[in-house]
């Protein structure tokens, strides 16, 4: 059996209470140990690498990664995807059903466990809330549940017809499957394309208010509440959401939140193509499509409300909604330009500088990432504890990185961050105890 | 990358060089200033026709207009034909240009054909900015979206300093569908740094959503602006009352209950224009919605000055065209 051990790293284990020194020992595909401080020597049957300088945490569970396999496989696939989500330091993802076809039926999603069986990550799948994504009917949950599915989402859209919405959530409760509903109301969104306020109107672009969101999301609030249902809210991104799910938890619903990477690092004014500078006038960089996701980057103000709803625990977990597209659906107007920004790659880093900057502390953001996405899929995983699975990933904060596309694994290299030199980079990523991504030993 | 980066108070820098010409507010008041002189220049050459020195010779200009219009478009022929250049036009709806061929390879196919300069137009605000970001030739925006018509706010401000006066201190009321603009925006943003004081009024549908719940704009590109809602109060102090035209359409989408209804609340009708003083001008970027707008009657009064506008837009684009498809670098 291999030996392995993680020597004189910075291991964080929010799950079980641990930041510290220590070195970390696997056998074969399980965590032996973690021993406090540093033991001196290790005998020959052990391979040693040293992570001095470098933080030891488990490898990350993302609930939200669309991998679009299949249908759309020029913009990812499975293999490409799983490689990048392992340099980006997860361990586990959750593949969001939007694809051709989407996961509405038993054997579509054994197709699905046949299909990942050789990726290198651990991938689940989420179904769909009804047949084809269409909105109208209930997809078979108890089928899709039984064959494995983790949650139920119609992710891309919305349930926008309140009735059903509600009998997707009745209906999904002997599951115990979390209902993920993407919160935006249609109609009030229009034919927008970022957030309504000065910055759209500057650039005149159409609005999408932020009422489209957070109006949906209380509607689901109330009908979790009504129903006792379970609802996982995707990517929240208005301080007024932040507001209805700190009360409903009050209240007792069921309910659990997740924020990307972005909405918690840019808001509206990436839109300029400067990183977040507001021009005196606009430059050839204005428009930048990267910066173009459903929902939109948003205002500081709802920037600083998710930072400190994460912080105070409303918002359970950071989820990447890592949205690969390719060049073709990006390089056009804005309007034009598919939604969506890749991240899984850059995510840890982004949300590293949070740390340095004092605004969420570490052990916060590894719980967000680790722990939390895994109590909610009720998986037993992200933890460092003794005997658990040895998914561990490790980052070395003082390195820095050129964020291009031949430095990318996914298949395409849509994110603002494009030409940034980024701080901090995963050096190393387990699966099992199995090295799937290193840049160390 | 960093969240809290806020506008860094610095003076006002805007390139001495210009290789496009994208907005008004990139362009700095000595590069507006030498255009207005060459455009007067430009003016005399329509006159005498015949004994121009053809300064475009040899230049070929393309211009693409993937939303219709006609009046833009003729004018900007006109302008690179009376100084002599090759003029191409294209109209390519944009509903046509499938995914397949975009828009960018459409464009770029025609810049490998040796072209000069591109003249372009699109009903998606930025586009202008894209085509500038990857293409090798100067680009002159003729309008995109919602956002920005240079030209016309160029002429607009020609036209007001020939026929009004100095613009600085002139007080200017815009009315008519601020938030669909491009005219509005551009007009706005350049009277204001120009020294003008600009109000607009209009039904509340029709304003950009950041302005609906303010009386006046103190951040930003549109700082000064004065937003009120009775036509009656602010015609009287007005030396400018700058009409828009209301689409059709915007009646289906629900922001307005008929153009009707606009035209007897909005519109300058002849007892508005009375309400005016006796110095003050009516302009129109047009087309014009007779009856709508304007009533036909004020359509040939000299205070109106719409075909002026027309009139000097022919000018103002020979002068833009001169300085852009010449390598564009304007000193």
């Amino acid at each position: 059996m291999k030996k392995l051990v993680l020597k004189g790293g910075f291991i964080c284990d929010p799950a079980n209470g641990l930041q510290g020194i220590g070195d970390l020992v696997i056998y074969g595909q399980k965590i032996q140990e973690i021993i406090h401080k540093t033991k001196g020597t290790w005998s020959d049957d052990f391979e040693v690498v040293d992570a001095k300088g470098l933080i030891v945490m488990p490898g990350f569970i993302d609930l939200h990664t669309h991998l679009r396999d299949p249908g759309f496989v020029w913009k990812e696939d499975i293999k490409s995807g799983a490689i990048a989500a392992s340099r980006g330091g997860f361990t586990t993802i959750c593949a969001m059903p939007n694809t051709k076809p989407p996961p509405d039926s038993a054997p579509l999603v054994r197709d699905f466990f046949q299909r990942v069986a050789d990726a290198q990550i651990r991938i689940f799948p989420i179904g769909t809330i009804t047949k084809n994504r269409s909105g109208k009917n209930l997809s078979p949950m108890m089928a899709l549940y039984e064959s494995g599915v983790v949650g139920f989402s119609d992710d891309g859209d919305p349930v926008m017809d309140p009735k059903l919405m509600r009998q997707a959530l009745l209906y999904s409760i002997d599951t115990g499957l979390p209902i993920i509903n993407h919160a935006e109301d249609m109609n009030l969104k229009g034919p927008g394309v970022m957030n309504t306020g000065a910055v759209a109107d500057r650039l005149g672009l159409n609005g999408i208010l932020p009422s489209s969101e957070y109006l949906m999301v209380n509607r689901d609030i109330e009908l979790a509440l009504s129903t006792g249902g379970k609802i996982h809210i995707p990517h929240v991104s208005t301080k007024q959401s932040v507001s209805y799910i700190k009360e409903a938890k009050t209240n007792g619903v069921n309910v659990s939140a997740e924020v990307t990477p972005q909405h918690l690092t840019m808001n509206e004014n990436w839109v300029y193509g400067l990183h977040g500078d507001i021009p005196e006038h606009l430059t050839v960089d204005a428009y930048e499509t990267n910066t173009k996701v459903n929902p939109p980057l948003r205002s500081q103000n709802d920037v600083d409300a998710l930072i400190q709803g994460l912080n105070e625990g409303v918002i359970d977990i950071v989820a990447t909604d890592h949205a690969p597209h390719s060049l073709a659906d990006k390089q056009c107007s804005f309007d034009q330009a598919e939604a969506g920004i890749n991240n899984i790659e850059t995510a840890f880093c982004q949300l590293y500088e949070l740390v340095e900057r004092k605004k969420i502390a570490l052990g916060t953001l590894v719980s967000s990432m680790t722990e939390k996405p895994a109590k909610i899929i009720e998986k037993n995983f992200g933890t460092l504890s003794k005997n658990s699975i040895a998914d561990i990933t490790v980052f070395d904060p003082n390195t820095s990185w050129l964020v291009h596309p031949k430095n990318l694994a996914s298949k395409s290299a849509n994110t603002p961050l494009l030409g940034q030199k980024l701080k901090g980079r995963i050096v190393l990523t387990l699966v099992e105890g199995k090295v799937v991504h290193n840049e160390l030993f | 990358m960093s969240v809290q980066r806020k506008l860094q108070p610095q003076p006002t820098i805007r390139p001495k060089k210009l290789k496009h010409l994208l907005d008004v507010d990139s362009m700095s008041l000595p590069l507006i200033r030498d255009l207005f002189q060459s455009t007067e220049l430009m003016k005399k050459m329509i006159e005498s026709r015949l004994d121009n020195q053809p300064l475009l010779k040899g230049r070929t200009i393309v211009t693409i207009f993937f939303e219709n219009s006609t009046r833009t478009r003729v004018s900007f022929e006109q302008a690179g034909k009376i100084l002599g250049a090759d003029v191409i036009n294209l109209n390519i709806s944009s509903s046509s240009v499938s995914k397949g061929e975009s828009i960018l390879n459409t464009v770029r196919t025609i810049q490998s054909m040796g072209i000069d300069c591109l003249v372009i137009r699109h009903n998606h605000s930025g586009v202008p900015y894209f085509m500038a970001r990857n293409l090798d030739v100067p680009v002159i925006n003729a309008g995109d979206g919602w956002h920005a018509h240079p030209t016309q706010t160029l002429l607009d401000v020609f036209t007001i300093q020939n026929e009004v006066g100095e613009i600085s201190g002139k007080q200017i009321l815009i009315v008519g569908d601020i938030k669909h603009s491009r005219v509005a925006r551009s007009n706005i943003s350049t009277f204001l740094r120009l020294g003008a004081k600009v109000t607009v009024v209009c039904p509340r549908t029709l304003l950009p959503d950041s302005w609906i719940a303010t009386k006046e704009i103190f951040q930003g590109v549109f700082t000064g602006l004065k937003i009120r809602e009775n036509i009656e109060e602010e015609l009287p102090k007005s030396d400018i009352v700058m009409t828009l035209r209301i689409q059709n359409e915007r009646q289906q989408q629900g922001y307005l209950p008929s153009l009707d209804e606009y035209s007897r609340v909005w519109g300058l009708s002849h007892d508005r224009f009375n309400k005016l003083s006796p110095h003050a001008f009516v302009m129109h970027p047009g087309p014009v919605n007779e009856g709508i707008e304007i009533s036909s009657e004020l359509m040939r009064n000299k205070n109106v000055l719409i075909e002026k506008q027309v009139a000097n837009g022919v000018a103002v684009r020979m002068a833009i065209l001169h300085k852009f498809a010449t390598l564009g670098i304007l000193t």
